[in-house]
């Protein structure tokens, strides 16, 4: 059973709840002092006599102890709110961190639940229980005792106020509050009930989404998606269904509620009005109790919302809470591995898909291999013999007390993180802190993660331990990071990833400078210079580059931001200027308008749907009709009658046409080229100073531009792009030559990947899986499904392997015995499950039946 | 019209005869240019790629490499087709071409081929026609050759 709301709230805010409290019952006496004032500048300053009046030893005159009263008015008003903002602030502070609190706490409960559990979790429903659900329940316990105590205490306040001018009108105005309070949490209780039923209707579907994108590929090939939009649209029918009888419930309650508070006044006029008349009241009291009343109303509403709130705040934390019940306290983090005489060991343990419990070990320094033919109870246990086996400490083994080096699993496909090749391979290194960075933010971060259970940890602070981890420094991680790219043959392909990056000019600008100068060298050599002229498109401030985007060549240069292209400024006002004053806005619309009308009537006939206009078009396709409207007018009434915007759209269009890949013939032979031509120097001038531009420069290193491009500076023609190679080869030389391919690798390791790595073939994923444990020097390296064969690439693999494990242990999984003939050690898995294991290649199915042995074999 | 040359050259290759021009016309805009100077290698026996090239103007040898000694098997011209074997199949390339003088070329990339022909279904039946006249010529001269080789076989035991 979860603990109730009310209990984790004291349990973790005792102390911000009291504060809040005492604040409350500050602002008590204020608020009767800010009630009494008026009565009193009614009654006593402005329909009063006697004066002059004595106030605190000051003789005061009746304009004077008007101002008074007022001023006094005004100062409990002032700190009425004051009270109240402090009370919303601190109420706002400490449901943040009550929050972050739940949510942290959550997460660390389901990031220690057993690997096999966590195969069941649904990402979908546990993003939707931590993200959306729990928010609101933050904003609500900030205040959980404050708010009934503060409005409950005002209407009290006010209540006693009304009770103390006249106890008839008093009764009067409390006559309906039973009936509410005797109504509403009838109705209540219901509305309860259903948002159980919605958190779980919406969970269901959370998960349901979870699933038709986690197998979208089969659904598809099912030809299941309509069967699944229609669960989700069933699914979002029941929500709307709930919701409505929720609505109508909620609205009920306001009704009876809003009925009953209007009908006070009522009492309040025809009780009140009798006693003024027969002068049992002043007309000063009266106004005083109606304008209690008129502030009654507020606090009672409070209440009311309070109420409901609560019940739905502590309906949805029961209901999420219940789904981490079985979680418990989860099992501390490993520190130490357990040692044994094996470089890996398992004692009895439990494997997901194996009758019995398993005993077996790899030696230290062999090359075991574990023959299976069945490819999951293979990855079972070799993941076990990883130590990712329940109940590690007493099951299994290792030859080093070091956790993290003491064995790394590296499946077939491995998973690429989000973030940059570097932070891929140093992932698993990441251990554990090892040296906090101190600065004011840090402390601050820290500062708060105490105050809401959460560790210390922090991402800014140095996390690798070069020195255990067998480097010397930090450079030798480095060094050794690209030494394993180099040997797992990623070197190419990581170049090639370094010459399409950006420099960061603030950290890189040495190696600029150095790639300047190897743009010089090529254009100052006669061979290079002739062949840079034959396969690229120099820019050259003088020359159109047909091999550039029509924007490029016009503004001659290129926006900073690298998530911005120029058709994005087509409707910015300096550069529409810009154009305007160049006296070329006119042609580019026509430009814009010529290319869409080629382009929709090269694409007659093509689905609507296709993925051929995505491909080859210059707009989305679901614009069609929307460019076909331009279209339409500007024939109808010429171009420049379009509006900024329709202008926009056509430029921006224009701004992406290169026209060696496109060929459409928009620029007229050369009369557009010579009119842009024309206008570079003045659009060029007009953007000069604008910090979001970089201008194209012979002379100089350009910000937006990939290392590559700088190089050459200008665009591979097209045409011949097929011919290039050896100019590319004599280029790469010299950037050997001068010991720039280093630090281009180095450029290309912190390249951000994209999500999981997409951008990584099979293969690639594969090595950056392995140099990724290999860096970790662990003491033993288990492969699950690579190189996994007795085939020469395999075996090679597997010497490489040997090679940089220095001396660790070698697990593979082999799928028969063949895969298994160079090892040194085998563990047999038969049909039935059943473990064996011996010393060398089997000849023949009994030979490891017998074979158990201790340490013979270790070594 | 744009790409005229383009769309003649295509409607003169047997393998899209009788397509649609207007078809054709979206082919070579999905086409890109690709020049080279005499010498120069299109494509290399035995590598992998999967683009298709049209002949616009020039001439290329077809050399085959067989045991170590390479020869000119044919000679291609304007308005002849090749590669689209590897492009269609995507199985290494089974001859070197090579530019003899300047070479105009225009590349298909087998991607962009392949969403046409499903776009166009009418021009996939338009092409497997063609090409299945081809093989079926091929055929005839193989069996024509094998006749005759039987032939020599049998006169000179």
């Amino acid at each position: 059973m979860a603990e109730k709301m009310t209990t984790f709230v004291w349990r973790h805010s005792a102390r911000d709840q009291m504060l809040m409290l005492v604040l409350t019952l500050c602002s008590f006496p204020i608020i009767w002092v800010s009630l009494e004032l008026p009565k009193r500048i009614i009654n006593d300053a402005i329909d009063g006599q006697d004066f002059p009046r004595e106030l605190w030893s000051f003789s005061l005159g009746q304009t004077d102890y008007l101002i008074a009263l007022c001023a006094a008015y005004l100062a409990a008003i002032t700190a009425n709110n004051a009270i109240k903002y402090v009370q919303n602030m601190h109420r706002g502070i400490l449901g943040e961190r009550m929050l972050r609190r739940m949510r942290f706490d959550l997460f660390r409960r389901v990031m220690g639940r057993p690997l096999s559990r966590l195969r069941t979790t649904s990402p979908g429903e546990l993003v939707q229980m931590i993200s959306a659900e729990l928010a609101p329940i933050g904003d609500f316990i900030g205040a959980i005792i404050a708010t009934p105590i503060s409005q409950g205490g005002s209407f009290l306040v006010y209540l006693a106020f009304i009770l103390a001018q006249n106890t008839y009108i008093g009764l009067a105005a409390l006559a309906l509050y039973p009936v509410q309070a005797w109504l509403i949490p009838k109705l209540q209780s219901k509305v309860v009930a259903m948002i159980r039923d919605r958190l779980a209707n919406i969970r269901a579907m959370a998960r349901e989404i979870d699933e038709s994108i986690d197998a979208a590929t089969e659904l598809r090939g099912l030809r299941a998606r309509r069967w699944h939009m229609a669960i989700v649209s069933r699914q979002l029918y029941d929500n709307y269904k709930i919701r409505r009888r929720i609505f109508i419930l909620k609205f009920l309650i306001k009704f009876v509620n809003n009925v009953a508070n209007h009908l006070t006044p009522f009492f309040i006029f025809l009780i009140g009005g009798y006693f003024v008349i027969q002068g049992k009241l002043n007309i000063g009291a009266l106004t005083a109790v109606l304008i209690a009343y008129k502030d009654l109303a507020a606090p009672w509403k409070e209440l009311l919302r309070f109420y409901q709130d609560y019940s739905d705040m502590s309906a949805r934390y029961t209901s999420i809470m219940e789904n981490f019940d079985e979680d418990g306290e989860p099992e501390s983090l490993l520190d130490r591995a357990p040692v044994g005489d094996h470089a890996l060991e398992l004692k009895e343990a439990p494997v997901d898909g194996f009758p019995a419990p398993v005993s077996c070990h790899a030696p230290k320094g062999a090359m075991t291999a574990v023959v299976c033919e069945d490819a999951n109870s293979r990855s079972a246990l070799l993941q076990a013999l990883s130590g990712l086996v329940d109940d590690a400490p007493r099951r299994w083994s290792a030859a080093t007390p070091v956790l993290y080096r003491a064995a790394v699993y590296v499946p077939a496909d491995p998973r690429v993180f989000t973030g940059s090749i570097r932070s891929n391979l140093l992932h698993g290194l990441m251990f554990q802190p090892v040296e906090r960075v101190d600065s004011p933010e840090r402390v601050l971060r820290g500062r708060e993660a105490q105050l809401t259970g959460a560790p210390e940890d922090d991402t800014e602070d140095n996390w690798i331990d070069a020195q255990e981890a067998g480097y010397d420094d930090l450079d030798a991680v480095e060094t050794r990071m690209l030494d394993l790219v180099r040997r797992l043959g990623m070197e190419d392909d990581l170049y090639m990833v370094g010459l399409g990056c950006r420099l960061d000019m603030t950290r890189q600008g040495p190696l600029a400078d150095k790639l300047l100068e190897l743009r010089g060298s090529i254009a100052a050599d006669p061979d290079l210079a002739e062949m840079r002229r034959d396969f690229i498109d120099v820019f050259d401030a003088d020359s159109y580059a047909p091999n550039a985007s029509l924007a490029d060549n016009l503004f001659f240069g290129l926006p900073r931001d690298p998530n911005l292209t120029w058709a994005d400024f087509a409707d910015d006002r300096a550069v529409q200027r810009a154009l305007d004053e160049a006296g070329v806005k006119v042609m580019l619309v026509e430009v814009g308008l010529d290319l869409c009308d080629t382009l929709i009537s090269l694409f007659e006939g093509v689905a609507a749907d296709s993925d051929l206009f995505k491909r080859y078009g210059l707009f989305p396709r679901a614009e069609t009709p929307a460019v076909e409207a331009i279209l339409r007018k500007s024939k109808q009434r010429g171009p420049a009658r379009l509006n900024r915007s329709e202008q926009a759209r056509m430029m921006g269009i224009a701004f992406s046409y290169c026209s060696a890949r496109y060929r459409l013939g928009v620029m007229r032979e050369s009369e557009r080229v010579e009119a842009l031509l024309a206008a570079r120097p003045a659009v060029r001038a007009a953007l000069k100073d604008d910090p979001r531009f970089a201008p194209f420069d012979a002379d100089a290193y350009h910000p937006a531009m990939s290392i590559a491009d700088n190089i050459f500076f200008g665009p591979t023609r097209v045409e011949r792009r097929d011919s290039w190679q050896p100019f590319k080869e004599k280029v790469d030389a010299l950037v050997e030559e001068r010991g720039l391919r280093g630090l281009i690798l180095r450029a290309g390791v912190d390249q951000r990947l994209g999500e999981n790595g997409i951008a990584l073939n099979a293969l690639q994923r594969r090595k950056l899986g392995l140099a990724r444990a290999l860096i970790k020097h662990p003491s033993a390296i288990v492969l699950d499904g690579l190189a996994m064969s007795d085939s020469g690439p395999d075996q090679a693999l597997r010497a490489l392997i040997r090679d940089e494990m220095d001396g660790g242990a070698v697990i593979w999984g082999a799928a028969s015995e063949q895969g298994a003939a160079q090892a040194d050690h085998v563990i047999r898995v038969d049909a039935n499950g059943h473990v064996s294991q011996g010393c060398g290649p089997a000849s023949g199915s009994d030979a490891g039946s017998g074979g158990v042995d201790g340490g013979s074999d270790a070594g | 019209m744009k790409f005229e040359a383009e769309v003649n050259a295509l409607q003169r290759t047997p393998m899209f005869q009788g397509v649609d021009p207007s078809r054709l016309r979206l082919l070579a805009f999905m086409g890109e240019d690709r020049t080279f100077r005499d010498g120069e290698l299109i494509v290399r026996q035995g590598e992998t790629s999967d683009s298709a090239y049209l002949i616009l103007s020039g001439k290329a040898d077809v050399i085959v490499e067989f045991g170590g000694s390479s020869s000119v098997v044919a000679q291609l011209g304007q308005s002849e087709v090749f590669g689209e074997m590897a492009m269609l199949c995507e199985t290494p390339r089974t001859a070197t071409v090579r530019a003899t003088g300047e070479l105009r070329t225009l590349l298909f990339e087998r991607e962009g081929m392949l969403r046409l022909l499903r776009e166009f279904p009418e021009m996939a039946i338009e092409m497997s026609r063609s090409l299945a006249q081809r093989l079926e010529r091929t055929t005839m001269e193989l069996a024509r050759m094998r006749a005759g080789s039987s032939a020599d076989a049998s006169s000179g035991a």
